[in-house]
């Protein structure tokens, strides 16, 4: 070793300020004493044993390791501070959708009950009454979302296997999403004679969710075509829509919480859907992805890794 | 006389809403906001139908459930939040009628509280011919039709039909139907019952992605439509 105990101290020191940077506290600290160690054996004489001729060295030593602990532990505090920024950024979009998203249907309500309360004309007191089960519909729409998220961010969902078909999982979807998908035309190819073991109810909001995207924001009439199947221990879910397409600079975007692609601005929506969808995805080690298919309009998968066996059939 | 309706719920606000809601179509309102005042008012005053909401804070909504069906075959219609399924089912196991998901809708409810106070009325003939909305069950050739054009059935098929056909309206959980169609030991084979919904809906259903008579209750069971409509 051509390297003077001076500068290998300095080496290890970067070292151990890198993994500071990058990994957690204790990985930090085992780094800080890992290169003391280091530049004992190494470095100071004798060189290749723990022990230390010159006193003065101990100085340098435990100098060293002070440094790195202090080093290590000043990195640790930066990582944490970003941490918290970037959750106060998420809790501050949260609070600016919530504010907006709770006030307008709450407002609507309001008035429009004041209203029934008011007026003696039926017509009104009808229209007023669809008015506030409108926005109510919205709210509990908007409440669904924001428990279902709080759920993932919390860890709370707990997987539940039994064993089920591809179709039962697009059937449960399809009678989550409802009403939402009556102005499309909805294909389904779900016939399979393997069953799957994992918990449907995640799949299915998953898969619901991006029903209801699709149906949102391609045009009535359109066709929305789902497919499901199981191959290489996994079950994979398409939604096929007959959209615009996705524009290339959302796609990255697409998934986070709150974001709203350009397009989907002006059409009603909490922003919420998608990152809900690969929360319950994720939650069972799944995967989802989009793209653009070169037919036109938009695909969402699904892909979710689950034990496989044929359908046993009375 | 009116049909009492025993609505046991530890919410003011709840008790409040339904009150006029039940009253205005004709039923006379009890109410009850523990489990404990629950079964003191099932025992004097003999409701025709008892609405539960499973989340009181006295008992669990399962145990009550089991306690009122101990000594009584009163319906009951349980109220639960959403994706509680395992509740849902344990509940209908345990010998509710019916589930409403809150936050519901009054029409929905009326729905159900209407199909649940039926069952109690006793049940139609074993023969004869059952309709739904197009749908002409006719037990006595085992012969269906759907608006007047025949779809042949397999023996099973016509069977699980059947049984749905006479019960109307009401979900059917999972371990009901493959007890009634296969028999007790068919109870934890779900495949079954799955296999052969598939190819009975394909068979009645005009759209099998939009099913019309054969209603899913997702994670829970089935329900036949009332009138064919969704």
């Amino acid at each position: 070793m051509n390297l003077s105990p001076t500068s290998a101290a300095l080496v290890l020191l970067l070292a151990v300020l890198c993994v500071a940077a990058f990994g957690r506290l204790w990985m930090a600290m085992a780094a800080a004493v890992a290169a003391t160690v280091s530049l004992n054996f190494f470095f100071l004489p004798p060189l290749g044993t723990l022990t230390v001729a010159d006193p003065e060295n101990w100085v340098v030593l435990l100098v060293f390791l002070v440094v790195a602990v202090i080093g290590s532990q000043l990195s640790a505090a930066a990582q944490s501070r970003a941490r918290e920024a970037a959750r106060g950024a998420l809790a501050s979009t949260l609070l600016a959708s919530l504010s907006h998203d709770l006030r307008t249907p709450l407002t609507a309500i309001r008035v429009a009950i004041g209203n029934l309360m008011d007026t003696a004309s039926d017509a009104i007191r009808r229209e007023q009454g669809s008015v506030a089960l409108g926005e109510l519909d919205r709210l509990t729409h908007l409440f669904d979302h924001i428990f279902d998220m709080a759920r993932i961010d919390a860890r709370a969902i707990a997987a539940e296997r039994q064993w089920v078909t591809p179709a039962d999982i697009v059937d449960a979807a399809v009678t989550y999403a409802g009403r939402s998908l009556d102005t499309h035309e909805l294909t389904i190819d779900a016939a399979s004679d393997t069953s799957i073991h994992l918990d449907p109810r995640l799949v299915s909001s998953a898969l619901a969710q991006l029903l209801e995207n699709a149906a949102r924001y391609s045009s009535p009439s359109s066709t929305i075509a789902v497919r499901a199947a199981v191959a290489d221990h996994e079950i994979r879910i398409s939604v096929d829509d007959g959209g615009p397409g996705l524009s290339p600079a959302d796609m990255t975007q697409l998934f986070q919480p709150f974001f709203r692609g350009q397009a989907a601005r002006t059409i009603p929506g909490t922003g919420m859907g998608l990152a809900i969808a690969r929360g319950l995805v994720a939650a069972q080690r799944g995967r989802i992805w989009a793209e653009n298919r070169s037919a036109g309009g938009a695909r969402f998968s699904i892909a979710v890794p689950a034990e496989s066996r044929p359908v046993a059939v009375a | 006389m009116s049909l009492r309706v025993l609505n046991v719920d530890d919410e003011p606000s709840i008790l409040a809403a339904m009150g006029p809601l039940l009253r205005s179509r004709g039923y006379e309102v009890l109410t009850a906001a523990s489990g404990r005042a629950a079964l003191d008012a099932l025992e004097h005053d003999k409701p025709d139908l008892i609405v539960l909401d499973l989340g009181l804070p006295d008992t669990d909504g399962i145990e009550i459930v089991r306690l009122i069906r101990d000594g009584s075959a009163t319906p009951i219609i349980v109220l639960s939040a959403r994706g509680k399924e395992t509740d849902k089912v344990a509940a209908l196991d345990a010998g509710a009628d019916d589930y409403v998901t809150k936050p519901f809708g009054t029409e929905e409810l009326l729905a159900r509280v209407r199909v649940a106070l039926r069952r109690t009325e006793p049940p139609g003939a074993p023969e004869g011919v059952l309709s739904c909305g197009g749908l002409v069950i006719d037990r006595d050739r085992r012969h269906v039709t759907r608006d007047g054009e025949e779809i042949r059935l397999t023996p099973k098929e016509f069977d699980l039909l059947v049984f749905f056909a006479q019960r109307p309206g009401r979900v059917l959980t999972h371990r009901t139907i493959l007890k009634a169609i296969w028999g007790p030991h068919a109870v934890d084979q779900p495949e079954h019952l799955r296999v052969l919904v598939g190819s009975l809906r394909r068979k009645i259903e005009r759209d099998t992605a939009r099913p019309r008579y054969l209603l899913s209750e997702p994670w829970v069971g089935y329900r036949f439509a009332e009138r064919g409509q969704d």
